[in-house]
């Protein structure tokens, strides 16, 4: 591919990522009911762990304020992926015909798919800051000793993995999202898929609370990045493996990189078949 | 030659299930499928700059045709060049020579304004801004929808819609648009816009058309040339004026294929 060709690809895939936004923008009372759900579902965690610990220094390592710290944050690091719609979208796309758009123009799909998924994941983020600092600030109001501080160089070591790891859920929700090409419905596999990836990110129960060989397990995975990894260093923890994660994530994104294309690939042909 | 197509074949894999509760319960262990033959031994040559137009009962293989034309999909055997490339291949260059309007497929954003998408197609194309500019300007004009790009698609008549998907089709100034059933649906103010549109691209920039429609009056006031397809072989090929000879402005397919063939669609 020539330089030209290159600069035009990058400049493809900004205007998506750019229209992707804007999309987004129209639609900004779900975004903001979705945040809103979010600062709730932080207010019960909170509650749920405050009966928990019951009194209780610590529980697995955690104290009561490092856990609602813990809980801000991965909670609204969760919630800034929004590939999972952007899939939902192009199985639809795919069941009425509509994938024609993509194959009938200079451009390729997967890539079309992760720009549209930044586009949207861009404005979610703001806004999830936003809301996040909201309910910092009402926590703090409450309780000026309920919130850890947070650590600057722990903040700037999470953003490499947060975009890793974003990326790594991305290609799993594009290949969620192609199995429309196979099935009537996708609906089931990205229940089960959220389910899981929620759990093994860490958003539902810190995985520091995970049994040891589970937790050595979830740490060869990309799924930590999402939620308890970047949660942790932000808290001043998770140093020690640091430099294996981000080797372990950049691995993953490969791995997940060439599944996408392979499955693509595959399934693809099958749009051929379905006369729509 | 703009397109070559020698004994083109393609057919479908179709899932067969008995009727009843108890045909439903049988195919969920045991899926029986058959094989439907979309269009055979189909031959085609079509020149630089010609308008074509191709017409058929439902499920005659019109759409395929299109399909395996623009390289959404592949012929099952048979040869096929399309502005010497073949287009099952998806070759960035043929991709952007062509454009491909499906009269129920949208490629524009529904909650955006038009232009939003145009935006798009210009990057992707990688249309000049003052080309892009000038072809904007010319293609609102042309379908008089000035006023109209501001305003998110989703708000749009269907005419204004189409209309869109037509400028967003061919800013790039395409060397062959491939439209299905372009006009299904529109009113006739809208249809004829359209068509006149159709006709001055292709007087002004040699613009090769291939159209498949159910209105007959889109074929026969745009498509010298038409090509009848029937139950997916190649029925007719010739002079259009020829093949509507003797038919009233009103005939519709039907009316045509009962006319030439007694009715044996």
């Amino acid at each position: 591919m020539s330089a030209h060709n290159v600069s035009r690809a990058l400049s493809a895939y900004a205007a998506v990522a750019r229209s992707s936004l804007a999309d987004a923008l129209a639609w900004r009372a779900d975004a903001f009911l979705g945040l809103v759900m979010g600062i709730v579902r932080v207010a019960l965690a909170l509650l749920l762990w405050t009966a928990v610990f019951d009194g209780r220094a610590e529980v697995g390592g955690m104290s009561l304020r490092m856990m609602a710290s813990y809980y801000l944050i991965a909670v609204f690091i969760f919630q800034f992926n929004q590939s999972g719609l952007v899939a939902s979208s192009l199985a639809a796309e795919i069941r009425a015909g509509l994938f024609s758009k993509y194959l009938a123009r200079p451009v390729d799909p997967l890539a079309w798919f992760l720009a549209a998924s930044a586009g949207r994941s861009a404005f979610q983020a703001v806004a999830a800051i936003v809301a996040a600092l909201a309910a910092a600030l009402a926590c703090l109001a409450l309780d000026a000793s309920i919130l850890a501080p947070l650590d600057p160089l722990g903040l700037l070591a999470a953003i490499p993995v947060v975009l890793m790891g974003m990326l790594a859920l991305a290609l799993v929700n594009f290949m969620t999202g192609i199995l429309a090409f196979v099935f009537q419905d996708i609906s089931s596999f990205q229940v089960g898929k959220d389910c899981v990836i929620e759990f093994l990110s860490g958003a539902l129960i810190p995985v520091a609370l995970l049994p040891a060989r589970l937790r050595g397990i979830l740490s060869a995975t990309p799924f930590p990045a999402l939620a308890s990894l970047p949660a942790d260093l932000m808290l001043g923890r998770g140093f020690g493996g640091y430099p294996g994660a981000l080797v372990c994530l950049l691995l993953w994104d490969f791995i997940l990189y060439l599944a996408a294309r392979a499955l693509y690939a595959r399934l693809a042909p099958r749009y051929e078949e379905m006369g729509s | 030659m703009i397109i070559r197509a020698s004994r083109l074949t393609r057919s479908y894999r179709k899932t067969v299930k008995a009727e009843g509760l108890s045909g439903s319960l049988k195919s969920l262990f045991h899926k029986t499928t058959e094989i439907v033959p979309a269009l055979g031994d189909f031959d085609l040559d079509l020149k630089k700059g010609e308008m074509l137009g191709i017409i058929g009962p439902n499920g005659a293989g019109k759409t395929t045709l299109v399909k395996m034309l623009s390289g959404l999909m592949r012929p099952d055997s048979g040869e096929l060049e399309v502005l010497g490339f073949k287009p099952g291949e998806r070759h960035e260059a043929f991709l952007s020579r062509i454009a491909l309007v499906m009269g129920q497929k949208s490629q524009l954003w529904w909650d955006l304004p038009a232009s939003d998408s145009f935006l798009l197609n210009k990057a992707i194309y990688g249309i000049p801004e003052a080309k892009y500019r000038r072809s904007l300007k010319r293609l609102a004009s042309s379908l008089e929808v000035e006023g109209l790009l501001g305003s998110p698609v989703r708000s749009l008549s269907l005419g204004e819609r189409m209309k869109m998907e037509f400028v967003a089709a061919m800013l790039h100034e395409p060397d062959i648009a491939f439209l299905d059933e372009p006009t299904i649906g529109l009113d006739a103010p809208a249809q004829k816009r359209i068509r006149e549109f159709l006709r001055m691209e292709n007087a002004e920039r040699g613009m090769t058309l291939v159209l498949t429609s159910h209105y007959m009056d889109d074929i026969r006031r745009l498509c010298p040339r038409t090509v009848l397809i029937l139950k997916g072989r190649k029925a007719y090929d010739g002079d259009t004026a020829t093949l509507f000879a003797g038919a009233d402005d009103s005939a519709d397919i039907a009316d045509t294929v009962e006319r030439i063939y007694g009715g044996d669609a």
